[in-house]
């Protein structure tokens, strides 16, 4: 089963992913929402922190090739698998992520967490 | 389809095993074609109860090398996901890994799949 929330923050994630859009940024997440880019590290909260924050770390359009899936909801909580490819440039690989998005009343997000994790390159199968 | 308290119980118990390192505790949470994936791109995950034994005893930690909490989360289907922080407290200063542990319970409680993502936390929340 979809869930419009879920494909809503996804669709909208993506967006301002290319777009680097401050307005396509604030759209998916609440007025006072909390943003960790990793799980263990300070989060961004609200709109201006995240605004400035995605866009110190903002990447290039074209840059990803991203898929995902929804493996959990929970109530308000969803937990989507994605894999991200970057094939150029600094960050070049492959990423596995588990994102953790607590929605807030409205749908938007009220708190994001990405896990990431870079896979190990080259393969290690064989070992 | 599994629930929330089934969900907790099969992390106490993953916690009873990694204090004990006994293999009927570690054999106990998984069924017998169950799999362990120590990352999410494992490429050689441990199949079944006598590799997956093995395999944790050989990476073992010892008794009280470690302190630990979890929440789960979610649980949805057959899927649990608990929100853990594993501190290595062996280690001067303690290491701290933030860790999602995703795990596909069956019917009867055991994992058919479990799945450790793991991330170790740094001083300026850098990637290790």
């Amino acid at each position: 089963m979809s869930d419009a929330r879920v494909d809503a923050f996804m669709t909208g994630y993506r967006r301002a992913w290319e777009s680097n859009d401050p307005d396509d940024i604030v759209a998916i997440f609440a007025p006072d929402a909390i943003y960790r880019g990793r799980p263990g590290q300070p989060a961004w909260t609200g709109h201006d922190e995240i605004v400035a924050g995605w866009l110190d770390h903002a990447d290039e359009p074209g840059s990803t090739t991203f898929a995902w899936e929804t493996l959990a909801r929970d109530g308000d909580l969803a937990v989507v698998r994605c894999v991200t490819t970057y094939p150029n440039g600094p960050k070049k690989g492959t990423y596995d992520n588990m994102w953790v998005i607590q929605f807030a009343p409205d749908g938007r997000a009220a708190e994001f967490t990405d896990w990431w994790i870079a896979r190990k390159w080259p393969s290690s199968s064989g070992s | 389809m599994t629930d929330r308290a089934t969900a907790e119980e099969w992390l106490r118990r993953y916690r009873v095993a990694w204090e004990s390192n006994d293999p009927d505790d570690i054999r106990g949470l998984f069924t017998d074609d169950g799999r362990y994936y120590t990352a999410p791109s494992d490429e050689q995950p441990s199949v079944g109860g006598d590799a997956i034994v093995a395999d944790w005893i050989a990476n073992a930690d010892q008794p009280g090398d470690t302190e630990f909490e979890f929440e789960v989360i979610a649980v949805d289907g057959e899927v649990a996901v608990a929100r853990c922080v594993s501190t290595y407290v062996r280690f001067d200063p303690p290491r701290v890994y933030d860790n999602l542990f995703v795990v596909r319970l069956a019917d009867d409680g055991r994992a058919t799949e479990f799945t450790d993502w793991y991330i170790e936390r740094t001083p300026d929340g850098e990637a290790a």
